[in-house]
């Protein structure tokens, strides 16, 4: 499935504008976003591991914190997209 | 006879001509029309996504429009800034803005509100007005923005660009989501770079400021499906356009069930107080700081510093300290000149408005220039309070 990293972020992956991962589940999306990109998931997530409350990761357009479970199964053609807060006017 | 047409309206037979291409759209009518007419539209900022959507919502007809903007127009506002012209330059962008709507439709009632929005001022701007649009360039804006729309029950169009990518959305719609059911928190300060500084396409805001004119005018009739619960996300580079689903948080601290908020806060400290530490290298790393009376007192005395300049060339070009011996080395070249730097010579390093050159100092002390200090503020502090003959950007 691909990830799309949005502009504000891609100081992060090397200029990257999206990668390619293979996951089962959301947890799993999440685990090989860590692998793949430890700096992106350096800013996607807190300590604790949750998202940060100024991002968010949305798989098929349904943002993840929404899915009853991380165990909750992905389609192998998904689109993970992260959406970053960006003021700019 | 539709049952439109039935109904008298209270719109001129010039307006009627004037309007006549969207009149004859049944989802608008002259009842929509007469609708519009009696509307009000708030617009928080007048630059780029304020200025497309000011013309269209002047041009449509809407009968009240108020914009809010503290700012003057500057010469590097016109890329985008379609409301505001050359010889507005120096002009305030209320003022501006209130010319060239009376100039495009005469019937508009324009109110100026030539202020930044602030904790003190913002309900009694908003109260009133059926619809705001958020054009505003800033963080504390926008979650004061939001917050006070959500008190007030006044339904926002939100709209936000950085380079080549938009998003928008309406927010504080009955039983919505709001703009903090989407960013519960604000981005650690200087984490996200402003438009000035990372650079945006001037027609990016052209397209999503009109996607707000668009909602402001469905929200404003009844019609259609506004984006109440979706983000629209742009795309200019591949040119896409896709959304995605969003929810109403029930834990929401403002539009929850049971919200925390139910006043104005602090933004400017809310949007600055955030803390949480990135793994990323986006963050200002804390370093040694002069001023720029200072940095002035030393230059004019015999301790005076050598100073670099990390910008980019184009960036030299608009305002430099080159008459006070400083040296353009962009930061991403800065590794290959430490041999020629004396560790022991006090250094001042210098960007834009600090962020930059804090990387620079940084990456100084690292291998041994101890003497090396950030110019607070950059050459835009130096140009607001040193020399005002230098342009600010």
């Amino acid at each position: 499935m691909t990830v799309r990293v949005p502009a504000p972020l891609r100081e992060l992956t090397g200029g990257r504008e999206q990668f390619q991962l293979e996951a089962r589940t959301v947890d799993e999306v999440l685990e090989q976003i860590r692998r793949i990109e430890p700096l992106l998931a350096g800013r996607l997530f807190s300590d604790d591991g949750n998202v940060r409350g100024f991002i968010n990761v949305f798989v098929d357009g349904t943002e993840i914190r929404h899915l009853e479970s991380g165990r909750r199964g992905v389609r192998p053609g998904a689109v993970v997209t992260i959406v970053p807060s960006v003021a700019g006017g | 006879m539709n049952e439109n047409e039935r109904e008298p309206v209270a719109l001129t037979p010039e307006e009627t001509l004037r309007y006549h291409r969207q009149i004859i759209l049944p989802q608008v009518g002259p009842q929509g029309q007469d609708r519009m007419k009696s509307a009000s539209i708030l617009l928080v900022g007048a630059g780029g996504l304020g200025s497309p959507a000011a013309l269209y919502l002047a041009a449509a007809g809407v009968g009240r429009l108020g914009v809010v903007d503290g700012d003057v127009v500057e010469l590097s506002n016109l890329q985008r800034q379609v409301l505001h012209d050359t010889p507005s330059v120096g002009r305030s962008k209320t003022e501006s803005a209130h010319r060239r709507i009376a100039r495009i439709n005469p019937d508009v009632q324009v109110e100026e509100y030539p202020v930044r929005l602030n904790s003190d001022n913002a309900l009694g701007i908003l109260e009133g007005w059926d619809v705001v649009v958020d054009g505003s360039d800033n963080f504390p804006t926008r979650y004061l923005v939001n917050d006070a729309c959500v008190l007030l029950g006044i339904p926002f169009v939100y709209g936000a660009v950085f380079r080549f990518e938009g998003q928008a959305s309406v927010f504080a719609s009955p039983g919505g989501p709001c703009y903090r059911c989407l960013f519960r928190d604000p981005p650690p300060p200087d984490a996200v770079p402003s438009c000035a500084e990372a650079g945006v396409l001037g027609v990016l805001p052209g397209l999503v400021g009109t996607i707000q004119a668009t909602e402001a005018i469905k929200l404003v009739l009844g019609i259609g499906d506004p984006l109440v619960g979706r983000l629209l996300l742009v795309d200019t580079l591949p040119m896409e356009f896709r959304e995605v689903e969003l929810r109403r948080d029930p834990g929401c601290v403002v539009c929850g069930d049971f919200p925390s908020i139910t006043s104005l806060i602090d933004y400017e400290e809310f949007c600055g107080g955030a803390t949480a530490p990135l793994a990323a290298p986006l963050e200002r790393p804390q370093v040694a700081e002069i001023d720029v009376e200072e940095l002035r007192a030393r230059l004019g005395s015999g301790r005076a510093p050598v100073i670099l300049d990390v910008r980019e060339n184009h960036e030299w070009s608009i305002s430099n300290l080159g008459p006070y011996g400083a040296r353009l080395v962009p930061l991403g070249r800065l590794q290959e000149v430490l041999s020629e730097l004396d560790p022991e010579e006090d250094l001042v390093i210098y960007c834009r408005t600090g962020h930059r050159s804090a990387i620079a100092v940084k990456q100084l002390a690292s291998v041994g220039f101890d003497r090396a200090l950030n110019l607070r503020g950059g050459i835009n502090e130096w140009a607001r309070k040193i020399d005002p003959s230098l342009p600010t950007y």
